[in-house]
């Protein structure tokens, strides 16, 4: 079964604690969905800083 | 001059500053579709709880959340190369080239101060709002667009009074929110004109658009009614909706 994945990114950080889980579910339509952790792509920068890179 | 200095990542809250994120998700038709879906609401919660107003805040067009796309198996592994994409919208019959004339008509009128009538910009936010699978936002942004021109267009010859710190309004019988009744039988007392009678396709979409307005506007979800039940909102209406209102609104403009 393929399903697809996307990577995306924002400009203006937000803010959290260290080690999200990954968490998975099944939604009531039956899409299946797995959600990984916030990760932080430009280690620094500000919102008018290059683009994320495209090879995350 | 120096360049701007490059702000602070130390985060305001908490201990990591996170500016992305993967999402897989399988069994779905439109699996492009129904990610950024899931995204938005997962902001929107994130949003909510964290009380950090900005998250999920940014410019479809010009900054596109959206850095990599890609098939995966079952178990999450890449099957093509990503492709990345923004939300602009999609292609209407509508769409025209901007030309030499239309460049030098803008460039007058912006000249001369003046701006698009506000009901064509609802209009186009409505398409905005489609792009980005927001069909709650794009039913209310069709509706307010009709709303808009009704009450910017039918002063050249509707009854009017002057309100104070608010110019001229409309007075009866078109004060009220009633649109439908104020584009059929209202009009047609008034101005012997009636979208119902001269446009009963486009009257036909607008009343389902009506339906859905009223749902949405009452914290609903954007349902219409159908010979099979209520239905959901598809972009397949908004589509038929788009034609509707750009039609109704040249209508309007021609009253």
């Amino acid at each position: 079964m393929k399903g697809e994945a996307a990577i995306y990114a924002f400009r203006v950080r937000s803010y959290g604690e260290r080690d999200l889980p990954i968490l998975e579910g099944v939604a009531p339509d039956g899409a299946r969905v797995k959600l990984y952790p916030l990760f932080t792509a430009r280690q620094q920068g500000s919102p008018l800083s290059p683009d994320v890179p495209f090879e995350i | 001059m120096a360049p701007p200095k490059a702000l602070s990542t130390q985060p305001f809250v908490g201990t990591v500053a996170y500016d992305a994120l993967r999402v897989d998700i399988w069994n779905k038709v439109d699996p492009t579709s129904a990610s950024f879906q899931f995204l938005r609401r997962l902001l929107a919660w994130c949003r909510h709880r964290t009380e950090q107003a900005w998250i999920g805040v940014y410019e479809p067009h010009t900054d596109p959340v959206v850095q990599a796309s890609f098939a995966i198996d079952t178990e999450s592994s890449a099957l093509s190369t990503p492709w990345r994409y923004g939300v602009t919208g999609g292609t209407t019959p509508n769409m025209r080239p901007l030309s030499s004339e239309l460049w030098q008509q803008a460039f007058a009128a912006a000249m001369r101060g003046e701006s698009p009538p506000t009901y064509w910009s609802l209009f186009h936010d409505a398409s905005i709002h489609r792009a980005e699978y927001r069909s709650d936002l794009a039913v209310l942004a069709f509706a307010l667009s009709l709303e808009v021109a009704r009450d910017t267009l039918f002063e050249k010859f509707a009854p009017t009074k002057v309100r104070q710190g608010l110019g001229t309004v409309l007075a009866g019988p078109f004060q009220g929110t009633d649109v439908k009744a104020h584009l059929s039988h209202v009009l047609d007392k008034v101005r012997k004109r009636s979208l119902e009678r001269e446009e009963p396709q486009t009257w036909l979409l607008i009343d389902q658009l009506w339906v859905a307005r009223h749902h949405v506007a009452h914290g609903r979800p954007p349902v219409y009614q159908t010979s099979k039940g209520l239905k959901r909102v598809g972009d397949d209406d908004l589509g038929r909706w788009y034609a509707a209102v750009r039609n109704t609104l040249q209508w309007m403009e021609n009253l």
